[in-house]
């Protein structure tokens, strides 16, 4: 095969994902490699030739009858990012640029915005390196996961969401999209009700075709690699910060903890840490809010003040503040890779109903995240993932008005059939994506972490199935644990507008040949492949 | 040593094959051993490929080693930021029955990836 400068074909015929979930088949040579071409030399000739590289691989695709999709690095816990044709290693693009006043709308220069507020990216660049670049010139990424090896694209498109609940998602520090939607078609997206760049900067990447328009933006968004390629992504950043964190290793389930799930109101719980929560002002505001709940050690009556909740919250800072601890290394031992698998087999194979109280018991220490008086960037706070081996996490989403009675409801649960794992709970603004899982004002997102077994899997399911029949509004995260969702209840959680909103928008995007190699298994049990009739022709 | 009787109260249901394969799964899984040698964690590859490692054979309690290995990193920088060696139980069960004669580890490297210098648009 006479491939063009930039690409290699990949001898790959299945690939399991990083936490060990699943093992996809792929189709024999039919996967690839892209890299940053060597001809032409200069970076924007070469993002120019990616772009086409891009546009080879979907005519390949198409001509061949196969279905392909990017990957990022494969953390994703559902299939929702690969299909049975071939994959796409994008990881080696990882172009950068920063963006001149001169390609910048005057329109959001006058929002009192700089152009060093815009930090342009391949697909391939980790977040982690991302903070690194930007940490350099004294600018910090505004929202993260809970760690930073995702890919930029891969943690966008899934809605890695951290928990900045006075911000959102990694999805919403997106202000523009390059989409390579089609082997003869390119498009630079942005909001029409934000616009960002001028056309020298399009122009300088190769992109004739800019379409403004809010509803296919925020489709795109979170379309887990559904909409095409995503070759690069423009984020909005700021300026450099830190995060003083502040926790309590057991704080009482009461009322004062119950509105700070409610409403982010920390006024109850701020005397409960040492020192005490600080009082917000303009250089130091609560970013991060996130619980830790052992259910198989929580009093919900609040009365056994030994069986509470791990808190923690991290206080953005303006400025460094003073005598700042940084986060101490990590320990010298660790679980093997091999542990949480044994795990695994140990409950699959005897249900012990024991056995997962004590297990649990044991490993709830090792994730709570000790970090009391530490003073550290976002890189330093939210760095790479050291969970290894087979591990199991899933999340729903929530209003967060509603979080006291879904972790009641789970601890309910959890008292028929022990739940192998420990719940998190983090909360996230409300995205603008229009398929983004944090969807509620201030979305709950409840955590379901642990060992991945058939008890996991029949947990969730109970999960899923008493929140319905309590008829409570929740979402599942797409890169997780997800394998509940069906048309139905994926309608439910979004309502049809949006749904066929984000139908819409990729036929308008992607025309039928395109639409058939970006579609996956995943979509098609979700109903996400389904056609829609356009009311006016495609642009 | 009766290692039925703790594992049957704890589980509460007696399965006498369930407790005999568990010990040969612990058995087996626990003699796997992983070391990592990492820098930075950011590879130019999808994690858990196996294009990016090798299972290597020595013969002969070592008097014949495999060849070094060349990972196919960008040249454009052709730098490492992680190798994991990994040695399981098959592997410890095959130096043993040939007692020594052959000798197998799987090594898994991490390429560093390329980034160019940032420029402006």
């Amino acid at each position: 095969m006479n491939l063009p400068n930039g690409l290699e074909l990949l001898a790959v015929n299945e690939l399991t994902n990083k936490h060990q979930n699943f093992t996809q088949p792929l189709t024999p040579n039919a996967s690839f490699k892209l890299r940053i071409p060597t001809v032409p030399a200069d970076l924007r000739g070469a993002y120019r030739q990616t772009t086409a590289n891009f546009q080879w691989l979907i005519r390949h695709a198409i001509d061949n009858g196969q279905r392909m999709r990017a990957i990022g690095k494969n953390w994703s816990f559902a299939k929702v990012g690969v299909t049975n044709g071939g994959m796409v290693d994008a990881n080696a693009l990882t172009t950068t640029f920063g963006l001149r006043a001169a390609s910048v709308d005057p329109a959001y220069l006058a929002s009192g915005k700089s152009a060093s507020n815009l930090f342009f990216t391949e697909c391939g660049l980790t977040i982690h390196i991302i903070e690194q670049m930007l940490e350099e010139s004294k600018k910090s990424v505004r929202a993260s996961g809970a760690s930073n090896g995702q890919t930029i694209a891969g943690a966008v498109s899934t809605g890695t969401h951290g928990a900045a609940f006075t911000f959102g998602a990694v999805q919403d520090t997106v202000v523009g999209i390059h989409l390579i939607c089609g082997p003869d078609r390119h498009v630079w997206l942005e909001r029409a009700s934000n616009p960002i760049t001028k056309s020298n900067f399009t122009d300088n990447l190769g992109i004739s075709e800019v379409i403004r328009d809010d509803d296919l933006f925020n489709a795109t968004l979170v379309s887990f690699g559904s909409f095409g390629f995503i070759h690069g992504l423009l984020l909005e950043v700021e300026n450099l910060f830190w995060l003083k964190s502040y926790s309590v290793d057991t704080t009482p389930y009461n009322d004062a903890l119950k509105k700070a799930m409610t409403d982010c109101d920390f006024s109850g719980i701020a005397n409960q840490f040492t020192p005490p929560l600080p009082a917000s002002s303009s250089t130091a505001e609560p970013y991060h809010f996130q619980l830790m709940v052992n259910p198989h050690q929580i009093d919900l009556t609040g009365a056994d003040t030994t069986k509470g909740a791990f808190v923690r919250i991290l206080v953005k800072h303006t400025t460094k503040p003073d005598q700042a601890v940084a986060p101490p290394p990590k320990p010298e031992f660790i679980y093997g890779d091999d542990t949480l698998g044994l795990m695994q087999t140990v409950l699959d194979a005897l249900r012990p109903s024991v056995l997962v109280p004590f297990l649990v018991n044991k490993l709830y220490p090792a994730a709570k995240e000790q970090t009391n008086g530490w003073v550290g960037t976002m890189m330093e706070f939210f760095a790479p993932t050291d969970i290894r081996g087979k591990a199991s996490s899933a999340a729903i989403g929530m209003d967060s008005r509603d979080s006291p009675r879904v972790l009641e409801k789970i601890i309910e649960l959890n008292a028929q059939s022990a739940f192998p794992g420990v719940l998190g709970l983090r909360w996230v603004k409300k995205t603008s994506a229009i398929l983004g899982f944090t969807r509620f004002p201030i979305t709950c997102v409840l955590e379901l972490d642990g060992i991945d077994s058939a008890l996991t899997n029949q947990f969730l399911e109970r999960v899923w199935n008493a929140l319905d029949v309590a008829g409570i509004p929740y979402t599942m995260h797409w890169g997780k644990v997800n394998f509940g969702l069906n048309p139905s209840r994926l309608r439910q959680m979004y309502s049809d507008a949006a749904v066929d909103t984000w139908l819409k928008a990729r036929h308008q995007l992607l025309d039928a040949q395109t639409r058939a190699v970006f579609t996956n298994e995943f979509m098609e049990k979700c109903g996400l492949d389904k056609e829609v009739i356009l009311e006016s022709p495609i642009v | 040593m009766n290692l039925h009787v703790p594992t049957s109260r704890l589980i509460g249901h007696p399965r006498p094959w369930a407790t005999l394969f568990l010990v040969v799964i612990t058995y087996a899984l626990a003699g796997c051993i992983t070391t990592r040698v990492a820098t930075e964690p950011d590879c130019d590859t999808p994690e858990g490929v196996t294009y990016s490692q090798k299972t290597v054979t020595a013969y002969f309690w070592g008097f014949k080693q495999p060849t070094d290995l060349k990972p196919p990193c960008d040249p454009r920088f052709n730098h490492l930021n992680g190798v994991t060696v990994k040695s399981t139980f098959a592997h410890y069960l095959l130096s043993t029955v040939t007692l020594g004669i052959v000798n197998k580890q799987q090594v898994r490297w991490c390429c560093a990836p390329y980034v160019p210098r940032r420029d402006s648009l």
